[in-house]
């Protein structure tokens, strides 16, 4: 028995053997694999913002489109990553919501800037929100959801009722626990080095958590986001963690209440 | 490997025998992606000639070994595929390596079977390395077979 085990591990040697050869090829970079999924991910961002803009209002740049762009490039200051990599917009609806699609769109519902008492609060969930885009978890979830072969179909020929699956799938269900808590990490770190108040994150999720058990029809972003309370406690740990931080202005009180304003009436 | 059978098979037993790996091979053609196929095939082979004579059922065995071997392989390959399709892993090096090593030990072994096939029906008696030893352990000649064959004086 001695000599066939001898020869069955010669055979898995040489077998793992060349697996490791052929690994240390980077197949990915010489078939410019990471190109080409980028670039289904930004077209099928496309395709859903097409939809999305067929049946919801947009905020243009002085409907307060600007402001919020400001606020996302003061956001994207504190994550160190370039302003032009994150496509944020307004879009009217009575829903307390924002939630990231593929291709690095962030969308905010006007709804939810109604119900933010302070910009720190609003940039807490745009800074949670690009978290999941920065962390990959928008196509990991989709892929893991949907499957490459029929994302693929929304490239090819704009499948219609994908895209619609897609929108109801970002936009009101939640992302696994593990992939919330990264999403906050982010955010606690990039509002820290963007100084801004993460005690506006923490407050919002306790607000809404309470919101939510009186109107909860309204709030899809709770119900997309669970646990509220103890994530609101998670938060504050983490921001502790962080140490103070002197914080600075991230918009002008005159620009809030534009961007309020224009959230109030757009529709 | 080349070596002598403890008895001489006649013409018909040859040909069963090419025939197990020529149905493995028709099976791995048309079980491809499906790795479960080929192995399905080869198992059914094998059943048909579990009560056929020692030198098929020698070479049967020695196929489904080698199918079995490669099922494993691929079926680790067809998983990690289906992860790949649905998101829960990415496509990463190792993925890639990993599919070419399976489709270099297909490749090898379906090479290995079509030559198997053509030498056994030529009437040698061929025996693969580690697989040849595994075979010689699982199928041995039964007792009510002995009678027929005349075993060379050499032949423990």
């Amino acid at each position: 028995m001695g000599k066939i085990t001898l020869q069955i591990l010669v055979v898995v040697g040489i077998f793992l053997g060349i697996w490791f050869v052929f690994s240390q090829i980077d197949f990915v970079k010489m078939l410019h694999l990471n190109k080409i999924s980028k670039r289904m991910e930004d077209k099928i961002g496309e395709v859903i913002m097409e939809t999305i803009e067929k049946t919801n209002k947009i905020g243009k740049r002085d409907e307060g489109g600007e402001i919020l762009d400001k606020i996302k490039e003061r956001l994207c200051e504190g994550a160190a990553i370039n302003k032009r990599d994150i496509h944020v917009h307004l879009v009217e609806s009575s829903e307390i919501n924002a939630f990231a699609l593929p291709g690095n769109h962030l969308v905010v519902y006007t709804g939810l800037i109604k119900r933010c008492d302070s910009v720190s609060e609003l940039c807490g969930v745009m800074a949670h929100e690009i978290g999941h885009l920065q962390l990959k978890h928008v196509m990991k979830r989709l892929a893991g959801k949907m499957g490459i072969t029929v994302l693929a179909s929304v490239v090819t020929n704009g499948n219609s009722e994908v895209v619609g699956n897609i929108i109801e799938l970002l936009s009101s269900s939640a992302f696994e626990r593990k992939q919330e808590a990264e999403a906050d990490a982010f955010a606690v770190d990039c509002l820290h080095r963007a100084h801004i108040n993460q005690e506006g994150f923490s407050n919002f999720m306790l607000k809404i958590a309470e919101i939510h058990s009186a109107v909860p029809e309204v709030m899809e972003w709770i119900s997309s986001h669970p646990d509220s309370r103890k994530r609101a406690e998670e938060i504050r740990t983490l921001a502790s963690k962080k140490g103070a931080t002197k914080h600075t202005e991230v918009i002008s009180e005159a620009d809030w209440q534009e961007l309020k304003d224009a959230a109030a009436n757009l529709n | 490997m080349t070596e002598g059978f403890a008895y001489t098979p006649n013409e018909m037993e040859l040909e069963k025998a090419s025939n197990g790996y020529l149905m493995s091979l028709i099976a791995v053609m048309a079980g491809m992606p499906l790795p479960i196929i080929n192995l399905m095939a080869t198992l059914f082979f094998y059943l048909g000639n579990r009560k056929s004579t020692w030198f098929v059922r020698w070479h049967c065995t020695q196929m489904l070994l080698s199918q079995l071997t490669v099922l494993i392989v691929n079926s680790i390959g067809f998983s990690w595929t289906l992860s790949v399709l649905w998101g829960s892993s990415i496509l990463s090096n190792n993925y890639i390596a990993y599919m070419i090593t399976i489709v270099l030990f297909n490749l090898a072994e379906f090479v290995v079977t079509i030559a198997l096939a053509v030498k056994t029906r030529n009437g040698e008696h061929v025996r693969l390395w580690l697989w040849g030893a595994l075979t010689d352990r699982i199928c041995k000649q039964r007792t009510t077979e002995q009678h027929y064959f005349a075993l060379p004086e050499n032949h423990q």
